[in-house]
């Protein structure tokens, strides 16, 4: 694979949710800062026009089910993924809010405003209905103010451990006091006069009669919340083992770009270090992007198994473990969630009733991969779904998985013992260790 | 710290002669200082920070009323383990555990500096040391069973298992301990309805995790997991088959964990280690809607436990302990609740446990510059009585430095 070609299908993993071989067929002589350029680009997206979930009392079933297909049917996935980092850095539950509709709220503003200055988003969910509830910065009031929403705004939203004291954390929450919102209409929340703490409060080393708005350039202006910001950002789009200096160049170009987040991602996917070696499948892919993968990569099509397994392999949109999020890595591959991705991939891989985008299809199985031997079905299968060969090891083994369906010297797609080993060959692939990788 | 009493001396010499019939323990006492053999600890690691003050409540005390005017457990309340201390309401089916001596409430477990962060303070705990940066890639646990070199070449010497992520506590570079919500996730990869595309499908599966040799690091650290889950997974749902429970238990989540732990002890299976987690401590706000019933679950699950081990013959084997990342603050918040504290009190559990209490109770009135308590038993004091009382191994090694062990395991 030339590594104009190599670079894209990395772009588009970290960047989107994958791209098929036709895909990159068609990146590949234009070039990877035309790819940044389109996956960063305005434009209409026919998923805007889905029907919104109105039933709020399902457990958000239908949210995630919206919000599901949207990612997967998407011409914007830069916009989507970029939400779903969003939904892991400000993590909220549904299981403590209770109520989908204040999830939807959440879940447009981080999509709305999450390519656009973090400062502004910041001030959109520290009044975030949804987040209200999760940090209970509602039913807070001035006599003793609960703590919960300062201290993790600092820890995890902006700033990281070690850059505040208790005191900050307890003047914080003083200036978050007394907000509550209307249930029926759900606005963010506003202030109101009998609860909130007017009086004055030493942050950092400034002292005002802060509110939550207020907070923002004090948060914002801190020194290290460039620097964090840069770090979480890194660890999601570029290698999740990356340390907080790693990412310390990034902080800078965050910083110059004012916060603008759509203009310093585009600055990171143009940078060498974005492609250098050691940051490409340097990922465990998440459940929502293993399962977007495989459907991507088979052309098969989503049902509601699909939210199912994604939970049982360990991430359930909008339900994440906690206000830390999912924390991802090798923690996705614990053994009861590695089986639940194998199953999964049997399930997707041997499902009937596929529409003709499915490489299982009769006549595509026909098309993409005609007669071949079983060495040359091998390696065009891995192709498409790892976009490479795997190690000769694990070749020979699926090669030999498929030697029972040959006819004569030929494996045969289109027929039927032919297409059921085709199912098993894919199956096979989406459990390689290869194929959790990002 | 507990004196000894003509209970533990008879339990003394039950234990002696039956290690003596078995040849496989030496018991305290007797020159050597490592018991080796097949003791059994579980750890239940309650998340969020489990509110201590009303866990264990000093309930003569009239500041713990003036602090908490709203949550305070009520005096007439309690069930009381002492003339100033009892256990919250729901925690009542451990009564009869504390009075057979079978559980020791250790006081004021901390560290110094605490951290008030969940995240971070769930570190401290689970690699055993309040150093930064965090080595997150060995808990405590993880370095007893370095030391204990042969778990680490069983399938399942130790397992996190009731769901939820693999804890830091098991980390080990050298091992990758299984961890699954129920038995059931092991039934058998691809089903069983078997065909021969399905058996040749599973068995390479198989294969290609046990002999692959992938290129990329991060894929081989994947198949290594993965080969250890398969392992696991076989001897995981053999075992559960093999094993029985004596007594029913509560309908609860931690309840069904405890159930399908003593079932995998019954059919004795090399597992040394149990790591269960139930969360949802973080009580903030309207405390008294949500903590009882995590003490009630707690409570009712643990006292299962222990009548379910007496029944399967396993009780002089298995030691249980509770913790949580904190406490929390000792005067309550506006919105009914209360936020992050710092030291609290812990659970130790079983026949083989010296009851009664160790420690301090921290005093209410003398807190430290947040207001919040101040600890007395280091919670590292409590690892090493576990390592090296219980499980029989260095704990100075294991823990790196060394710490005074307590009394309750003999």
């Amino acid at each position: 694979m030339s590594e104009v070609r190599d670079r894209l299908a990395h772009l588009f993993r970290r960047a989107g949710f994958g791209a098929t071989p036709e895909e990159l067929d068609f990146w590949e002589p234009q070039g990877v800062d035309a790819a940044v350029d389109w996956m960063l680009a305005e434009r209409p997206d026919p998923t805007d026009k889905d029907p919104k979930p109105t039933n709020f009392l399902d457990g958000g079933l239908a949210l995630i089910n919206w919000w599901f297909r949207k990612m997967q049917r998407t011409n914007r996935p830069f916009r989507e993924k970029m939400t779903l980092f969003w939904h892991g850095h400000f993590a909220t539950s549904l299981a403590k809010v209770g109520l989908a509709k204040y999830m939807l709220q959440q879940n447009e503003t981080l999509r709305n405003y999450g390519m656009g200055d973090f400062r502004m988003l910041l001030k959109k969910i520290n009044l975030d209905p949804a987040m209200m509830i999760w940090l209970d910065t509602l039913g807070s009031y001035k006599d003793h103010p609960n703590e919960n929403y300062s201290r993790e705004v600092m820890e995890l939203f902006t700033l990281g451990r070690h850059q505040y004291t208790e005191s900050d954390i307890k003047e914080l929450a003083r200036a978050f006091s007394g907000y509550t919102f209307d249930y029926g209409i759900g606005d963010n929340g506003v202030k109101t006069p009998w609860g909130h703490d007017f009086g004055f409060k030493k942050i950092f080393s400034a002292i005002g009669d802060f509110d939550a708005d207020s907070v923002v350039p004090l948060l914002t202006g801190h020194p290290h919340c460039t620097k964090f910001l840069a770090w979480r950002l890194y660890r999601f789009f570029v290698n999740e083992s990356a340390l907080e200096g790693d990412a310390a160049w990034f902080g800078d170009v965050i910083k110059l770009n004012r916060f603008n987040i759509k203009e310093s991602m585009r600055a990171l996917f143009l940078s060498e270090q974005f492609y250098s070696p050691e940051n490409r499948y340097a990922r465990i892919k998440s459940p929502v992007e293993y399962t977007l993968s495989l459907l991507r990569d088979t052309g098969t099509r989503p049902d509601l198994y699909s939210i199912y397994y994604m939970s049982a392999m360990g991430q359930l949109l909008m339900y994440p473990p906690t206000v830390e999020g999912w924390k991802g890595g090798m923690i996705w591959m614990s053994s009861t969630r590695m089986f639940r991705r194998f199953q999964f991939a049997q399930y997707q891989c041997t499902k009937s009733a596929d529409g003709a985008g499915s490489i299982f299809s009769p006549q595509t199985a026909k098309t993409l991969f005609g007669d071949m031997t079983a060495e040359q079905m091998t390696d065009a299968v891995c192709q498409r779904m790892l976009g490479r060969q795997p190690e000769p090891t694990t070749r020979s083994l699926l090669v030999g998985y498929l030697s029972g369906a040959k006819h004569g010297s030929q494996f045969v797609a289109s027929v039927e013992s032919g297409l059921k080993h085709l199912r098993g060959l894919a199956n096979l692939i989406a459990a390689l260790p290869d194929y959790q990788l990002s | 710290m507990a004196g000894i009493t003509r209970r533990d001396f008879l339990k003394g010499l039950t234990f002696v002669s039956i290690g003596a019939g078995m040849g496989v323990k030496a018991s305290a006492g007797f020159g050597k200082r490592f018991m080796a053999g097949d003791h059994i600890m579980v750890v239940i690691q309650m998340s969020g920070g489990n509110d201590g003050l009303n866990t264990v409540v000093p309930y003569t005390d009239p500041k713990y009323y003036q602090y908490r005017p709203d949550i305070a457990i009520a005096a007439n309340r309690v069930v009381p383990l002492s003339s100033k201390l009892g256990l919250h309401p729901q925690l009542q089916p451990l009564k009869s555990i504390w009075e057979s001596g079978d559980m020791a409430v250790i006081h004021g477990v901390g560290y110094p500096n605490p951290d008030r962060s969940h995240f971070r303070a769930m570190e401290i705990w689970q690699t055993g040391s309040p150093d930064v940066p965090a080595n997150l890639t060995e808990g405590w646990i993880g370095k007893y069973m370095d030391k204990e070199g042969h778990l680490l070449t069983t399938a399942a010497g130790a397992m996190a298992i009731g769901g939820g992520d693999v804890p830091y506590a098991m980390y080990t570079p050298l091992y990758s301990p299984p961890s699954f919500e129920t038995p059931d996730d092991f039934t058998p990869l691809f089903g069983d309805n078997f065909t021969v595309e399905l058996m040749k499908r599973k068995a390479t599966l198989r294969t290609i995790y046990q002999t692959g040799t992938p290129e990329i690091q991060l894929a081989e650290q994947v198949r290594v997991a993965g080969k250890a889950a398969i392992s696991a997974s076989d001897l995981i749902s053999s075992s559960i088959n093999h094993g029985s429970n004596s007594v029913t238990y509560p309908q609860s989540g931690l309840g069904t964990t405890l159930r399908n732990v003593a079932r995998l002890i019954s059919s004795g299976i090399d597992t040394r280690i149990y790591y269960v987690t139930i969360g949802g401590f973080d009580t903030h706000a309207y405390q008294e809607d949500l903590h009882p019933d995590l003490l009630q679950e707690l409570s009712g699950a643990l006292r299962a436990f222990y009548d379910d081990l007496q029944g399967l013959g396993y009780a002089d084997k298995v030691v249980l302990m509770t913790f949580s990342e904190f406490g929390r603050r000792v005067e309550q918040n506006v919105s009914f609740g209360t936020d992050h504290g710092t030291a609290a009190p812990l659970f130790v559990i079983g026949k083989p446990v010296a009851g009664g209490f160790y420690g301090e109770q921290p005093t209410l009135s003398d807190l430290d510059e947040n207001s919040d308590l101040k600890f007395d038993v280091d919670f590292r004091q409590v690892y090493a009585t576990m390592i090296q009382g219980w499980m029989g191994e260095d704990a100075d090694l294991v823990l790196g430095s060394h710490f005074d062990r307590l009394g309750f395991i003999s």
